[in-house]
């Protein structure tokens, strides 16, 4: 499969070239389809200090289909679900929008912008969202926390 | 869940009860956190020890043959006619009423299947449940009607020992006698219940018998209202409390299916393994959050496209340009790659030109557009006007009607560019001849449809094939000549 191909090519890619802040392993070295990445909070940023484990599922489609992300660290985000799923709305991962030039490797460097300026217009835990807009020095207190707690 | 669960007998697994959020689970299928609100003030309900307010009925089958049901209050009593029961031997009551309700056909299927686990008390309180919600939503006059048992004309007989038989179906057979009466009878292994119904109504509603072949018939109009009356109807003060005055939707809080169904216990939970067995897993109605939130998932999974533009028709496709690589496509660095599989082209290398002049390996590009009419690079589409208006009706899955901004480009212009294209992949078994070179007339397109149909098919597997077969009819129709089932090319991901 020209998937399974452009997967392997990737991945060496992301090995020798990690994005800034990340690494990448596979969670089996036998499937292609799952990969552990694990990024540093972004400097500036109230997640910074912390290591966040990012699970990137590959659909077989890919890259004709969307990978999915999930946060296996929790994090105290506006636009990362707060539960175990750990999802992460990114619109260059939504079905229309994903194109198959993107590549993992830029997804990753995408979760990290957003990791460094959260979208609170674009939130999936809109509590956190409204706490990031309205009162944002609590939200960097909790985040930190947080960052203490789940991402050490 | 499947649901052999459904059909266990409760009694022997125990139930929690969560204090937090009075929910309620099954031990050994949750533990004891509550599966809800994750709480660990939870409680195993016991028999001489349940923390509820309204205490469901003991897990126990009432030892005395009536039923523990016979006699309590129900709410529609009023709209009971002669509801009796009779013990008709060893372990086997029968009740029956009579109904009449304006209601005549659509709810055969609905009966069938019904286990009569709980003797009689439950065909009754099912038949309660039913004739109360036919009789709330048709709002009529009941008529009392004196039940022969089995030995109604027409009816469908079973075998019966006094056990019944093992696999204890009920067996539905509408009898429509005269001016609209149907009679209809359950039997299950350890129950019996008649319903009596007298339909007013002329015209097209007729009783609906489910074991025979009919013409079809159009379903009536309120079967929602039905639904809903029906709901409201167990919902609220029910003979055991249950719902305890929330009203609506009352098993909503149990989750679905099976036997995770805190009622499946109670005189009730046959009903609702039912309707949860009609309605639940893989169906579009719903009674609780989680179950509403996988529905959505799924079909946002399934319609994911959204407002993007479907997948370009196959002749589109094929009536793209190709040319070979040239020096002046190589990056910076000397190389140049297909961006869909990251494989690196050479010069020479064929590639399948888009109207946008984005190109990629015929293969991988063709792939990309069986699903989604854009350039991966810049989602401008490739499907010409003429395509889709010169045909009849468009349908909703086909693709939109992108405007070309080189109207030059449109299929067909390109009559040299294709002869020295090159296989790309490799997996391309039979090369296709000068002859079936692309062009966009969908006249021509017979002959090639069997010769694409035919490498497609060695060589691509069946990855979207559900979706592919979905489009198919729609775009067969509308692209005359294009033959070939949704299995046709195009769709096939690598």
């Amino acid at each position: 499969m020209a998937g399974n191909k452009r997967i392997m090519k990737e991945l060496a890619e992301v090995r020798t070239n990690p994005p800034p802040g990340c690494t990448v392993t596979l969670a089996d070295e036998n499937d292609m389809g799952t990969w552990d990445a694990v990024m540093d909070g972004p400097p500036d940023s109230p997640y910074t200090g912390g290591h966040y484990k990012i699970q990137i599922t590959l659909p077989k489609e890919y890259p004709f289909k969307p990978p999915q992300l999930s946060f296996k660290t929790k994090i105290y985000h506006p636009n990362v679900s707060n539960d175990d799923r750990g999802a992460m709305c990114l619109g260059m991962l939504r079905p229309d929008e994903w194109k198959p030039p993107n590549k993992i490797a830029d997804v990753l460097r995408l979760v990290r912008s957003v990791l460094a300026a959260p979208q609170p217009d674009d939130a999936v835990e809109q509590g956190i969202a409204d706490q990031f807009k309205n009162d944002r020095k609590s939200f960097d207190k909790v985040a930190k926390e947080w960052v203490g707690r789940y991402a050490k | 869940m499947d649901r052999t669960n459904q059909q266990q007998p409760p009694r022997q697994r125990d139930m929690v009860y969560c204090h937090q959020c009075e929910n309620e689970w099954y031990r050994d299928e949750h533990g004891l956190t509550c599966p809800e609100c994750q709480s660990d003030f939870t409680e195993i309900i016991e028999a001489e020890h349940d923390p509820r307010d309204d205490h469901l009925p003991d897990l126990e089958p009432p030892d005395h043959d009536r039923g523990e049901y016979y006699g309590t209050p129900d709410p529609d009593e009023g709209d009971i006619d002669g509801l009796r029961w009779q013990q008709t031997g060893p372990g086997q009551v029968r009740g029956t009423f009579n109904r009449t309700y304006q209601f005549g056909g659509g709810q055969g299927d609905q009966q069938q299947g019904q286990q009569g686990q709980q003797g009689g008390g439950l065909g009754g309180i099912f038949g309660g449940m039913l004739g109360s919600l036919v009789q709330g939503a048709m709002n009529n006059v009941a008529q009392r009607q004196q039940q022969p048992g089995q030995a109604q004309p027409g009816q469908e007989q079973r075998p019966q020992s006094p056990e019944g038989g093992p696999g204890g179906r009920a067996a539905s057979a509408p009898d429509t006698a005269r001016a609209g009466t149907t009679v209809r009878h359950y039997h299950g292994p350890l129950g019996h219940m008649t319903i009596a119904t007298s339909s007013n109504v002329g015209g097209n509603l007729h009783p609906r018998d489910a074991n025979a072949p009919q013409p079809f018939q159009v379903q009536p109009n309120y079967i929602d209202q039905i639904m809903q009356q029906m709901v409201m109807n167990i919902g609220p003060g029910g003979p055991h409390g249950m719902g305890g005055g929330q009203g609506g939707l009352v098993f909503a809080d149990g989750g679905m299916g099976g036997g995770q169904n805190p009622f499946a216990a109670g005189p009730f939970g046959n009903v609702f393994s039912m309707l949860n067995g009609m309605t639940g897993m893989g169906g579009d109605a719903v009674f609780s959050q989680e179950e509403m939130d996988r529905v959505i998932t799924r079909m946002m999974e399934e319609n994911q496209t959204g407002h993007a533009p479907g997948p370009a028709s196959e002749a589109a496709i094929r009536a793209l340009p190709t040319r070979p690589i040239e020096a002046k496509d190589l990056a910076d660095n000397g190389k140049a790659e297909c961006t869909i599989c990251m494989d690196e082209v050479l010069i020479g290398n064929s590639v399948t030109v888009l109207p946008c002049s984005h190109w990629f390996h015929d293969d991988c590009i063709t792939a990309w557009l069986s699903e989604h009419d854009t350039c991966p690079h810049c989602r401008q589409g490739i499907m010409p006007k003429d395509e889709t208006s010169s045909n009849s009706a468009r349908q909703p899955s086909q693709a939109p009607l992108n405007d070309m901004s080189n109207p030059a480009q449109v299929p067909g212009s390109f009559p040299g560019a294709a002869p020295d294209r090159q296989e790309t992949s490799g997996s391309r078994q039979q090369p296709e001849s000068p002859s079936l070179h692309r062009r966009a007339s969908s006249t021509s397109s017979a002959g090639r449809q069997a010769s694409s149909g035919g490498r497609q098919g060695s060589s691509r597997g069946g990855m979207f094939k559900g979706m592919r077969d979905a489009f198919g009819g729609s775009r067969n129709n509308n692209n005359n000549g294009e033959g070939g089932s949704g299995g046709g090319p195009g769709a096939a991901g690598s």
